[in-house]
């Protein structure tokens, strides 16, 4: 069993690395609720700390995910998930993101399945690759693969860019191991 | 002009943008509060698999009386993994010339149940369908009838289930099914971009 200095400088390290990211997801989806998310999924780590992998981040948005559905279930607080697609940008400054786009992207996030838009925002928002996708929702690499395969053309339909003869951009770049 | 990806728009939409990180204070502060917190003796959750039916009722019994705190008990080993991965490999067909790759597990990670199981379907999915797109007609043919066996081995994620149980839903069985019929027409837009995006 290693030495209390030992546990609590290697929670440091953790919670030093990834506070951010988990704040980040937690503020993402339900900003009402993220100060509990973050608190409660690092004392969860910091209690299991011989359970965290190396690659500790999907592990953490793992936890901070069951940890915002418990929360939710607990009171009942709306989700502001598809709601929160950013802040409007100042003029200029993001003209491709458009009030339209914007719109059409909150639509078809809403008619995917929570797990195909989970697979979709971790990968786009969180920026996990495949792997840790699949570590954080628990389920395999290539469920995710379809997921993530599935929720873009979707979303790419809905953007009314279906053109199949164009791949998918990004196709390439994104299949991270 | 080609069509925006749409991961690159989502991006640009993220509402953490524009987050601040925490500041230092209040970083401190949770982490003292944290560190307050006493740390429960550890204990060995690898369960033998003669015992996982039993622990995974526990885990089960666990998450729904406490949250998060039973995430990821009933989940598998890497070892266990490799050693399903090895099993199914037996007996999932792969068109001439392919080849089985190791998994690429983490030997620190924890996975859902039937993974191995899930780990050779991706490969096959790929091996047959990359088989499709570089075939002649007979060759087509052939690479059909391989992804064919290969999709009767595919289980179902019962609706509502967690997704530690595995298996495609619903709604991927189908789009399968779809690039099956879509390729048995001839058309590989579908296929070529799934080759692309996932192999």
């Amino acid at each position: 069993m290693p030495e209390p200095q030992d546990h609590e400088a290697r929670f440091n390290r953790l919670y030093e690395r990834h506070l951010d990211a988990v704040r980040a997801y937690a503020w993402r989806r339900a900003p009402g609720l993220a100060d509990e998310i973050v608190a409660e999924t690092f004392l969860i780590a910091w209690r299991r700390l011989p359970d965290v992998p190396d690659d500790a981040l999907p592990w953490l948005i793992g936890v901070a995910r069951n940890v915002r559905a418990n929360l939710h279930r607990s009171d009942r607080r709306q989700d502001a998930l598809v709601q929160r697609l950013g802040p409007e940008p100042a003029a200029g400054a993001d003209p491709l993101a458009s009030v339209d786009e914007r719109e059409a992207l909150r639509g078809a996030l809403a008619g995917l399945s929570e797990t195909d838009r989970e697979v979709l925002l971790l990968t786009a928002w969180d920026d996990l690759d495949r792997g840790q996708v699949a570590k954080a929702l628990g389920c395999s690499r290539a469920n995710v693969a379809v997921r993530l395969f599935r929720a873009r053309r979707r979303l790419q339909a809905a953007l009314g860019e279906n053109d199949s003869t164009h791949p998918i951009p990004g196709g390439v770049s994104d299949a991270r191991s | 002009m080609p069509a925006p990806d749409v991961l690159e728009l989502l991006r640009r939409t993220d509402p953490a943008r524009e987050l601040q990180p925490a500041s230092a204070d209040v970083r401190d502060r949770l982490r003292q509060a944290i560190l307050a917190e006493p740390v429960p003796a550890p204990s060995r959750r690898t369960p033998r698999r003669s015992t996982r039916l039993v622990l995974v009722a526990a885990a089960v019994a666990l998450f729904l009386s406490a949250g998060a705190w039973g995430v990821f008990s009933a989940l598998d080993s890497p070892e266990t993994v490799r050693s399903d991965f090895e099993d199914v490999t037996k007996t999932i067909p792969l068109p001439p010339g392919a080849t089985w790759k190791d998994p690429n597990l983490d030997e620190n990670g924890l996975y859902g149940q039937r993974a191995g199981l899930m780990h050779a379907l991706y490969q096959a999915e790929c091996a047959w369908w990359r088989y499709w797109d570089e075939g002649d007609a007979a060759q087509k043919a052939e690479a059909l009838a391989g992804f064919r066996q290969v999709r009767t081995l595919m289980p179902l994620h019962p609706d509502g289930a967690s997704e530690d149980v595995g298996g495609y839903d619903d709604s991927s069985l189908r789009f399968i099914d779809q690039m099956i019929a879509e390729a048995a027409r001839g058309d590989g837009t579908n296929v070529r971009q799934f080759l692309l995006a996932n192999c």
